[in-house]
C-alpha cells in the first residue's frame, strides 16, 4: 500500500490550535497523523498526557468524539463502544489512544482481554518510554539506563517487548511506526483501518519535556531512533513479521548509526556509564534477534 | 426438537395440523406466567424482559447464575444483545460505560470482591452519570467466604448510585425492570444497583410472577440517549475539568438524587398500575404502627425476616411494626421521619458495619433523628455478618430485651 503526499496534506484537522501540548510534543504529531487517517473515529483516552492536552472542559481541542476513561479501562470501554455501534448499525472506527503506561503496565489486562476477544478496535500506543503526565516516572517501556524520577540512577531493567506480547495474541494486524517517518505511519494506519478485529500500532513519540531534549529536534529524534536501531519498524500479519521498507536496512548492525548519536541528544541518558550503554545495546540487538525469528 | 428454538418458533414449527394449539401457545405468552425461580433467575428474567443491548459481566459466586443464564439466552437468540465476556469486573464496568455512551441500554451484575475490583469504574459511572443497571448479589468480603451480608454494597453507598435492597425474588424481578426506567429517566440519568442477599435470595427458589414481554415493552420504551459519542457531533466526555466545573457537576448529581426522590415513587406506581403488585412506597410498613411499642428497621431479607417477628411477637402480645427500607439511595428521609415520629422505640438492624463507628443504616438514621429532633428511644444492633443466620426469633429476642431493659 502506498499513500500519496497530497492525500496526507488534505486530511482533516483533528487536533485544534490552543491545545495544551508542550512545544515539540511527539504524541501530538502521532495523534494528528493517525486519527486523521481514520473514517469516523471515536477515540477512547485513558489517563495520560493525551487527557491533558485536549484542554480544559468545556473547551476541547480534539475534533472527534472522545471518551475519557480511567487509566486501566481503555480497551474495555472501547469494546463497549464497538459493540454498541455494531448494535446500532453505525459505521464508526473505535480507537484506543493510550500512552506506554496504559499499554505496557496498568492496562495490560484490559487490552489482553479485548485482543483475545478480537474486538473491532484499533489500539494506538504512543510510546514516550515513561509516564510523562505524572512527571517522568519509569514505565515498562523505559529503556535500561534512562533516568526518570523513580530511577534516578538509570533504570536497571530492560524495556518490555510489547509488540511480541501483543503478537502472542495472534491479532490480525500489528505495526510499529515513528513520528520521524510520517508517511510510513499514515500508510500503516490506513492499512489497519481496512482490516477487521483488534489492531495494534506502536508509535515512537519523543517527549522533549521529559527526555530533556530540544523541542526543535523531535522529528529528528524520531528518525534517529530508527537509524540507530533503537526502534525497529515492522508489521506483523497472520503471525508473520515483515520489517518495513523505511527501517529494514537497520536490521544489520553495520548500517546503524552509533547509539550514542541518539543518546547524546537527550538529558535522560546524560549520566549513562559505558557499561549501561553496552547493556542497552545488547538489549536492542536481543530484540532485533527475537523479532527476526517471527519473519 | 432443537432446544435453540424460541417458544414462538417452536410453536410455528408444529405445522398446520396444530394451528389452534399454536395460536393458544402464542397468546399465552401475552399473559403473566407464574414460575418457581431463584433470585438469580429472577434477575436474568427481568434483564431479558428489559431488552439491554449490551451486557458485559464477569462471574463471581453467588452472581454466577445470572451471567450464565443471560449468556445462554443470548446464545440461543432469545435476546438481541451484544454479550461481552470481559476478563474482569473492572473491564465489565468499563465496557458498559463505553456502550452506554455509544447509545445503548446496558446491564451488568456482580458481587463482593467483584464489586470492589470494579470500584474505580463504579465511581466513574456514578460521577459521570451512566444509566446502567447492576444487580449486586450481596456477599461478605475477605477472608474467603461466600456468605451474605451488606458490606460490599455499603462500601459504595457514596458512589453516586441509586441503591435498592430487595426482600424476595418477586421484588428482585420487579425492581430490576423498574431500575432501567429509573436510571434512564432524563431527569435522573444515573446508575442503579439492585441489591439482593446472596444465597438467601440468589439461590433459593420461590414463586415469581413474570410479566409478558408486551406489557414490559409498554412500560419500558427503548433507550433514548441524552448524549452520545457520535462522529457527526463530536464532544469530549469526562475531559479535564477545573474546580468550578467539578463543583457544578457534583451539584447536578445532588439535584439528580433529589429528582429521583420524587420520581422513583411515580415510576414504581406506574409499574404497579401497568404490571401489578409492587406498590409505590420507598419504605414498606408491616404491622400496626398505631399500636406498636417498638419499630424494627432493616434492609433486604432481614427486613422480611422482621415481618415474621411482628406476627411471632403479637402472639406474645408484644406489638411491633417493621419499616423496611426498599431504597437506601436516595435516602428516604422525609418518609422515614414521618414514620418514626409515630413510634416510641426504634430498633435498627444492620448487616454491615462502618468499622470504627457503627452500622451504616443506624448512623444515618441517628443523623435524621437529631436533625428533626425526633423523640424516640433508639436502639441499634449489628446482625448476620458473614452470613450468620438471623431468624425472626433472634430479632424477637432483641425486641424483648429492649422492652425488659426499661
Ligand atoms: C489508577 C490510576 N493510577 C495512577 C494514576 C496516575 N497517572 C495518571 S497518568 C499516569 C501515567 C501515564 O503514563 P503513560 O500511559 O505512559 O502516558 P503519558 O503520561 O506518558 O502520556 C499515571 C501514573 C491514575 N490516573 N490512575
Ligand atoms: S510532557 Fe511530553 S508527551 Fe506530555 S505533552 Fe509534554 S511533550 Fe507531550
Amino acid at each position: 500500500m502506498n499513500v500519496k503526499i497530497p492525500e496526507m496534506m488534505d486530511r482533516p484537522e483533528v487536533l485544534l490550535r490552543g491545545n495544551f501540548a508542550c512545544a515539540g510534543c511527539g504524541l501530538s504529531i502521532a495523534y494528528k497523523t493517525s486519527i486523521s487517517a481514520l473514517n469516523r473515529p471515536i477515540v477512547v483516552i485513558p489517563a495520560c498526557c493525551s487527557s491533558v492536552i485536549q484542554s480544559l472542559h468545556p473547551n476541547v481541542a480534539y475534533n472527534v468524539p472522545t471518551l475519557n476513561i480511567a487509566f486501566a479501562a481503555h480497551a474495555s470501554a472501547a469494546s463497549g463502544i464497538a459493540r454498541a455501534k455494531k448494535m446500532r448499525g453505525e459505521d464508526t472506527t473505535t480507537v484506543v489512544w493510550s500512552g506506554d503506561g496504559g499499554t505496557y503496565d496498568i492496562g495490560l489486562s484490559t487490552w489482553s482481554g479485548a485482543a483475545e476477544r478480537n474486538e473491532n478496535i484499533i489500539h494506538f500506543c504512543y510510546d514516550n518510554n515513561f509516564y510523562s503526565n505524572t512527571g517522568a516516572q519509569r514505565s515498562g517501556a523505559t529503556p535500561r539506563g534512562a533516568v526518570t524520577t523513580t530511577t534516578p540512577r538509570g533504570k536497571r531493567e530492560k524495556r518490555k517487548s510489547i509488540a511480541r506480547i501483543m503478537a502472542a495474541h495472534d491479532i490480525p494486524y500489528i505495526a510499529t511506526a515513528s513520528i520521524g517517518y510520517l508517511r510510513d505511519l499514515y500508510t500503516k494506519v490506513k492499512k489497519a483501518s481496512m482490516i477487521e478485529g483488534y489492531r495494534f500500532i506502536l508509535i515512537d513519540a519523543p517527549c522533549p519535556t521529559g527526555w530533556n531534549s530540544d523541542p526543535a529536534i523531535t522529528p529528528e529524534l524520531g528518525e534517529l531512533s530508527v537509524k540507530t536501531g533503537y526502534f525497529p519498524l515492522f508489521e506483523i500479519e497472520e503471525g508473520k513479521l515483515t520489517f518495513s521498507k523505511r527501517g529494514i536496512r537497520y536490521k544489520d548492525p553495520i548500517n546503524r548509526l552509533s547509539i550514542e548519536k541518539y543518546l547524546e541528544k537527550q538529558g535522560r541518558f546524560k549520566s549513562m556509564t559505558s557499561e549501561q550503554t553496552k547493556l542497552l545495546t545488547d538489549d536492542l540487538q536481543y530484540e532485533w534477534d527475537m523479532l527476526s525469528k517471527l519473519e | 426438537m432443537c432446544s435453540c428454538l424460541s417458544r414462538k418458533e417452536e410453536a410455528e414449527s408444529l405445522g398446520n395440523d396444530s394451528r389452534v394449539e399454536v395460536k393458544e401457545m402464542v397468546q399465552s405468552l401475552e399473559k403473566p406466567q407464574t414460575k418457581l425461580m431463584t433470585g438469580a433467575e429472577a434477575v436474568a428474567t427481568a434483564a431479558k424482559l428489559s431488552r439491554p443491548q449490551v451486557i458485559a459481566a464477569y462471574p463471581i459466586t453467588p452472581q454466577t447464575k445470572i451471567v450464565e443464564t443471560l449468556s445462554g439466552m443470548v446464545a440461543r437468540g432469545e435476546m438481541d444483545t451484544e454479550y461481552i465476556n470481559v476478563e474482569s469486573e473492572h473491564s465489565a464496568m468499563g465496557a458498559v460505560i463505553g456502550a452506554s455512551l455509544a447509545g445503548t441500554r446496558t446491564f451488568t451484575a456482580t458481587s463482593s470482591h467483584g464489586l470492589l475490583y470494579m470500584g474505580e469504574l463504579v465511581w466513574w459511572a456514578g460521577m459521570t452519570r451512566i444509566p446502567v443497571v447492576m444487580p449486586v448479589v450481596n456477599r461478605s468480603l475477605n477472608p474467603w467466604n461466600i456468605w451474605p451480608d451488606h458490606q460490599d454494597a455499603m462500601a459504595f453507598r457514596d458512589a453516586g448510585w441509586i441503591q435498592f435492597y430487595a426482600k424476595n425474588n418477586q421484588e428482585v424481578l420487579d425492581l430490576t425492570i423498574c431500575a432501567f426506567k429509573i436510571a434512564e429517566h432524563h431527569k435522573i440519568w444515573m446508575p442503579v444497583m439492585v441489591c439482593l442477599d446472596g444465597f438467601i435470595l440468589s439461590h433459593t427458589s420461590a414463586q415469581v410472577e413474570i410479566p409478558s414481554q408486551a406489557i414490559v415493552d409498554a412500560f419500558l420504551p427503548p433507550f433514548e440517549p441524552l448524549a452520545m459519542l457520535d462522529p457527526d457531533n463530536p464532544f469530549a466526555h469526562g475531559s479535564l475539568t477545573d474546580s468550578e466545573g467539578i463543583w457544578e457537576q457534583r451539584m447536578s448529581l445532588i439535584d439528580g438524587f433529589n429528582n429521583a426522590r420524587v420520581l422513583i415513587p411515580q415510576i414504581l406506581k406506574e409499574y404497579t398500575d401497568k404490571i401489578g403488585r409492587l406498590g409505590d412506597y420507598l419504605i414498606e410498613v408491616t404491622g400496626n404502627i398505631e399500636e406498636a411499642e417498638c419499630a424494627i428497621m432493616a434492609l433486604g431479607t432481614l427486613g422480611e425476616e422482621a415481618e415474621q417477628t411482628v406476627e411471632f411477637l403479637s402472639e406474645k402480645n408484644i406489638k411491633t411494626v417493621v419499616f423496611r427500607l426498599r431504597v437506601f439511595r436516595p435516602f428516604p428521609r422525609k418518609e422515614l421521619i414521618s414514620l418514626i415520629k409515630r413510634v416510641p422505640r426504634l430498633l435498627v438492624i444492620d448487616r454491615a458495619v462502618s468499622f470504627g463507628n457503627a452500622g451504616q443504616l443506624a448512623i444515618e438514621i441517628q443523623a435524621e433523628l437529631f436533625a428533626h429532633k425526633v423523640d424516640v428511644l433508639f436502639y441499634q444492633k449489628i446482625m448476620g455478618l458473614g452470613g450468620m443466620d438471623v431468624t425472626y426469633a433472634d430479632i424477637a429476642v432483641e425486641v424483648e430485651n429492649i422492652l425488659k431493659e426499661e
